[in-house]
């Protein structure tokens, strides 16, 4: 293991997924993730930002180790995920889902789904485990009272709140956050953040937090990672990609951003008016060509090639250097 | 303290806390309520209840042997016809055996077969139907051949042809109807294992480091444990049915043993002069039968989560 490594890297990771059934029917292959170069510092906070379908899912499972990349490779402190013992990346790496109601067990106590890491890992004896149980709750602000209900009986922050307390129960150093408050309502939402904000000072943990919502990522984030269609367009700190961003898309996502002033009424999207397109089939050139207000001959034609200054992360013919050349 | 203050703010939204757990009773309580109100389950509990008791206590409760045979007092009517006797109340069969006695040694013989026949069938259809809906692709296929394939099987001819080359035993007919009723616990299982399967917590549990075994055996079949139940139930009264056939043939339980199918089939050759000797036992069977399905039923929906008032 090397200690000056990024805690995790992805290096070139794709992953395609064979589409359609059946004897007769020919395979398509849906490229979910595209040639994601990233790393993670020890830490910090990394955004994954995107629409929906962008492969920002694909890619936390492949984090995880849930799912193998097709292509590239995933470095945990410098050693390939691949030949990690799945055990042991459990202990370090640990998720929480989007949707609480589909990610608790409705036939467990809370005692049990908390208590799963542990008791996989064979971690102390059944009291001390228990206790753990009771330590960690108090962590994330549920009420001892809870810890033999069942998920039904708890509210939605709750849920999530659980959720949160399992992955933290083994003390993992990264926490892989898939959409954490995007089912939430908008008052809970603000406290999960705020629990997640507070754990990560308090036990020092690295997360990746992805999201659609860049109000929340503009909160909670130190670097972010734009995606598009399964290719990282654009990858900077958060001040340079909220203040100063460069490729068109991002710029777009960032007008497309709600006030809470009912004055200013609906953000212009003019920019964005076509839809987003088939993952199956996608656009020829740079993928956002068809959606972009900046969109040259060459961007039909080939895609970009990425650009890394500092870095800062781009794809995009505008920043190419092809382009500066011409 | 900070958390802890949330927590409860969280739930402040006009209810204290206590108010809020009044609001979401635990999983077993709302069960509790729905099954005192369920009619079905009372009365089908009830006479299912009563049998076993019946069949476990039959030699304190039968007033004679149910092997004694008399042949003095032979073919006497149940106390509602003419001559009977209080002594026996459901009258005697040809050979003078107490009706009753026989009767309620009949229950042992009915619900041993039906319990162990759908337990057994129970366990091996509910594994291959996990594993399959579970890990999917190559397995899954092999999976639904074999499925397929028992569905391709005539059930009571396999019975008969096997119970004939191996003879009649309890254990062999328990045998045969569990290799003959699983299908259904591998078709239901393996669909809701299926649905279960790309459900969040399995990812969790996945992420967690769970090996597969225990994911099925720990999250996945806890969520079974009602649909099993209730097949279960559906199965043993098709498996105390298929034993009565079996029996009525001359295949099943060999005399004097007292099945209730057996007595049916003895009680033939007097269908004309003494038609209780079959109606009663067909009786039992049929209000057993019924009464297996109506707590099956009940079951399902006192434990179904949209549950039925």
């Amino acid at each position: 293991m090397n200690a000056d490594a990024p805690v995790l890297e992805c290096r070139d990771v794709s992953r395609t997924f064979m589409i359609g059934k059946g004897p007769f029917v020919q395979k398509r292959p849906l490229r979910a993730v595209q040639d994601v170069s990233l790393s993670i510092e020890r830490g910090e906070v990394l955004a994954v930002v995107g629409e929906s379908g962008c492969g920002k899912t694909t890619l936390a499972k492949m984090l995880l180790g849930l799912l193998p990349p097709s292509g590239g490779e995933i470095f945990f402190e410098g050693v390939p995920l691949s030949s990690v013992d799945r055990q042991a990346v459990s202990r370090r790496i640990q998720p929480v889902f989007q949707d609480p109601y589909s990610s608790l067990n409705p036939r467990k106590t809370l005692a049990s789904i908390i208590g799963l890491p542990l008791e996989v890992h064979k971690i102390g004896t059944p009291d001390e485990r228990k206790r753990r149980v009771e330590e960690i709750m108090e962590l994330v602000g549920l009420p001892r009272r809870l810890l033999y209900s069942y998920p039904s009986q708890l509210s939605g922050g709750q849920r999530q709140r659980v959720a949160i307390a399992r992955a933290l129960a083994i003390k993992p150093e990264i926490l892989v956050c898939d959409e954490p408050t995007s089912a939430l309502d908008v008052s809970v939402q603000a406290q999960i953040l705020n629990l997640l904000q507070e754990l990560r000072e308090e036990l020092n943990l690295t997360y990746v937090f992805i999201s659609h919502n860049l109000a929340v990522v503009e909160h909670m984030s130190s670097r972010v990672a734009v995606m598009y269609l399964g290719r990282l367009i654009e990858f900077g700190t958060a001040a340079q990609v909220f203040d100063d961003p460069k490729h068109p898309y991002t710029s777009a996502l960032l007008d497309s951003v709600l006030t809470p002033e009912p004055q200013y009424g609906l953000p212009e999207i003019t920019t964005m008016g076509r839809e987003f397109p088939n993952p199956l089939n996608p656009p020829s050139g740079c993928a956002f060509h068809p959606r972009c207000p900046k969109a040259m001959d060459v961007c039909s034609q080939a895609q970009p090639q990425p650009t890394d200054e500092n870095g800062r992360l781009l794809e995009c013919h505008l920043y190419g250097e092809e382009t500066a050349a011409a | 303290m900070a958390p802890q203050d949330q927590a409860t703010s969280q739930t402040a939204n006009g209810f204290t806390a206590e108010e809020f757990e009044v609001e979401a009773p635990s999983p077993r309580e709302v069960m509790r309520r729905r099954a005192k109100r369920h009619f079905g389950l009372i009365i089908g509990g009830s006479v299912v209840s009563i049998t076993v008791v019946c069949a476990v206590f039959a030699p304190l409760i039968a007033p004679f042997d149910p092997y004694e045979q008399d042949l003095t007092r032979r073919l006497i009517n149940p106390v509602w016809g003419e001559g009977g006797t209080w002594t026996h109340p459901l009258g005697t069969d040809g050979f003078g055996r107490d009706l009753l006695s026989r009767l309620i040694f009949g229950a042992q013989i009915s619900l041993t077969i039906g319990f162990f026949a759908a337990s057994i069938a129970a366990v091996v259809g509910s594994i291959i139907g996990m594993i399959g809906g579970y890990f999917g692709g190559r397995v899954d296929a092999v999976v639904m051949y074999l499925i397929n394939s028992k569905l391709a099987l005539p059930p009571i001819l396999v019975a008969l042809s096997v119970v004939s080359v191996f003879g009649g035993t309890i254990p062999v007919l328990i045998a045969v109807l569990a290799a003959l009723f699983w299908d259904r616990y591998a078709v239901v299982t393996r669909s809701v294992t299926q649905q279960i399967r790309n459900q969040d917590f399995i990812a969790a549990a996945q992420a967690a480091g769970c090996s597969n075994a225990r994911i099925i055996l720990s999250e996945v079949l806890p969520n079974l444990a009602n649909q099993i139940i209730v097949i279960a139930s559906l199965e043993m009264a098709v498996a105390i049915l298929v034993e009565a056939v079996l029996s009525f043939f001359g295949l099943g339980v060999q005399p004097p043993t007292p099945s209730w199918g057996l007595m049916v089939s003895e009680g033939r050759d007097f269908m004309f002069f003494k038609p209780y000797l079959i109606t009663i036992p067909g009786l039992a069977i049929f209000v057993l039968v019924i009464a297996i399905n109506m707590m099956g039923d009940g079951v399902r929906d006192i434990t179904a989560p949209e549950g039925r008032n």
